[in-house]
């Protein structure tokens, strides 16, 4: 059974069609991005998924259980972040854990409060007013109020907001350690593609509320494919050498060539080298971000 | 429903700072009973117990204004610091989550009142009395039993209020203009028949139907008037119920 399925989702708001008859669902103990640029629908979706707000049609099943029919029971299984990590400043980080603890429907023990607080290594601060925290120690806290009761499904809405390139770190291991470790399915809105790319499994791709794709972010080096950036003098020739490998495109000083697999990698550089090109600088990369462009760039020609 | 009431009760105590209101009735108190004292040192009066205490009931308003406070506190307070999402995703039904933040708020502010009366009560003891205390003390309860239906009534109508709203200081202001106006409504209205139809002449049970009121009260009977109320209690917050239950929380 698929922990989260998402079928034909709709919602109007003032006239106008927010999330548009979308679907997807995912799979156990996998990380998924949720992309997509300001005002696709992700975090619509991620209140429609925790019902926060009603659907107009649709169907949202959480652990096969109907959201529409036995709402308590499908909420019971997921744990979510929307937006901010809003929680109540003026208690403590553990009042703010025991607070939403006396709200779980199976008992959580104090043993399993401590467990999480270690977790997003809040020790040192827990009974301190939240008040106090910097936003990332709010946004552990909110992390470990979202995962108290065990969810199965976790939704985080572009939960590096905020943090430095360590917290980002860090949060990135204690996500990637709840999948692997207790197989918990991940749904991670985030504007950072270089953050999904080094966290998620998979990504789902959203724009005017509809999905527009779904793909793998871990396909093996071999299958697939790379943008390559060169910067190199003279420009005429090396334009030359890299337009046998495919469409070379232009962008300040650099040549973008796309769509080139790992092998093809050298190749291109023994040519450039062999007609005297000067290389100042290679770079390739797979993917994500020339994927998600041209997924972008497609919808603005339909339109 | 247990783990909810403790919720709202900690949520109003550290929050709503319930503390910090104590001590400022217990200044309020201590005001009143220094007045008292010099009123009674320069002109010779002999205040008695039950006098102190009649005059320090005027502190109900305050009880009022400050169950109102609470009352939006925990609902709309929390849809605008944005804390009621991770509430709404939890397994627990919106009904009893909007249930549990009435009812505390209605607790608290009722024991907030007793609070205060008791503390009267123990001022007033400085004074000499006429009267048994044992009377006295019969009469505060009774007070605060005849102050119920409209304590009731006006955190039913915040209730509403806030959840319609989202606005603490919006359900704030619209809920004291009744609270002070309504009376010189009532009375204006008072020439034609149905002024006793309006709720807002059932809502000082106390003055009412005390015998020595000058006014007729608004029906034959006291338990139908508070009957009256609770249909309108009922009402509005089974409307409050209804919308929270449907509201789209962004
Ligand atoms: N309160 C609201 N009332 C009406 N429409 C809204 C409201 N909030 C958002 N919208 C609209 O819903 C659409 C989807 O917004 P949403 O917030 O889901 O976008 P998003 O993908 O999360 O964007 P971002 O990346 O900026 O967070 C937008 O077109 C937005 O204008
Ligand atoms: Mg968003």
């Amino acid at each position: 059974m698929k922990p989260l399925v998402v079928k034909q989702l709709s919602r109007t708001f003032k006239g106008r069609k927010v999330i548009n008859d979308l679907s997807f669902s995912l799979d156990r103990g996998l990380i998924y991005g949720f992309l997509g640029p300001n005002g696709s629908g992700k975090t619509m979706t991620i209140r429609l998924i925790v019902s926060l707000i009603k659907m107009d049609r649709g169907e949202i099943f959480i652990e096969g259980k109907d959201l529409n029919k036995n709402r308590e029971e499908a909420l019971q299984h997921i744990g979510a972040i929307v937006e901010d990590p809003d929680l109540y400043t003026y208690l403590s980080g553990r009042q703010n854990l025991e607070h939403f603890a006396r709200m779980s429907q199976k008992p959580i023990r104090e043993e399993r409060i401590e467990e999480v607080i270690d977790l997003v290594e809040l020790t040192s601060r827990i009974d301190d007013k939240v008040k106090t925290y910097s936003l990332g120690m709010k946004q552990r806290l909110g992390i470990a109020v979202s995962i108290l009761h065990e969810p199965s499904v976790l939704i985080l809405d572009e939960p590096t907001n905020g943090l430095d390139p360590n917290g980002m770190k860090e949060l990135r291991y204690y996500l990637r350690r709840l999948a692997k470790q207790d197989g918990v399915t991940l749904l991670v809105s985030s504007h950072q593609l270089r953050e999904v790319e080094v966290l998620c499994d998979r990504a789902i791709v959203i724009k005017n509320g509809q999905a527009v794709d779904e793909f793998d972010l871990r396909s093996s080096a071999t299958e697939s494919t790379y943008t390559v950036y060169v910067t190199a003098s003279p420009e005429a020739e090396a334009h030359a050498q890299l337009a046998q490998f495919g469409n070379v495109e232009k962008n300040e000083s650099q040549f973008v060539i796309y769509n080139q697999s790992y092998e093809q990698i050298p190749t291109i550089v023994e040519a450039l080298v062999q007609q005297n090109v000067r290389l100042y600088e290679i770079r390739c990369e797979q993917g994500l971000e020339e994927r998600y462009f041209s997924l972008l760039e497609q919808e603005r020609d339909e339109r | 429903m247990k783990g909810l009431v403790i919720n709202e009760t900690l949520k109003a105590w550290h929050g709503r700072r319930i503390g910090l209101a104590m001590i400022m009735m217990s200044i309020l108190i201590l005001f009143i009973f220094i007045v008292a004292i010099a009123i009674d040192q320069s002109f010779g009066l002999l205040l008695t117990t039950e006098e102190f205490v009649t005059i320090g009931s005027v502190l109900h308003i305050f009880i009022m204004l400050y169950s109102f406070v609470l009352v939006t506190g925990a609902i709309s307070g929390e849809a605008s610091t944005g804390t009621i999402k991770q509430l709404l995703i939890k397994p627990v039904s919106r009904h009893r989550i909007l249930l549990s933040k009435w009812l505390t708020n209605l607790v608290i502010s009722f024991l907030l009142y007793c609070f205060v009366l008791a503390l009267l009560f123990a001022f007033g003891l400085f004074f000499p009395h006429v009267v048994p205390l044992s009377s006295t003390f019969f009469y505060l309860v009774e007070t605060a039993l005849y102050t119920t239906p409209s304590l009731i009534f006006y955190v039913a109508l915040a209730t509403l209020l806030a959840v319609i709203t989202k606005n603490t200081a919006v359900t704030i202001v619209l809920t004291i203009l009744p609270y002070f106006f309504a009376d010189l409504f009532v009375l204006l209205a008072a020439e034609y028949d149905w002024a006793s139809w309006i709720v807002f002449a059932h809502i000082d049970v106390f003055n009412n139907y005390n015998p020595v009121s000058l006014a007729p009260p608004p029906f034959p009977s006291m338990w139908a008037s508070i009957g009256f109320l609770l249909i309108h209690i009922a009402l509005m917050l089974a409307i409050a119920h209804i919308i929270y239950k449907r509201q789209d929380v962004l």
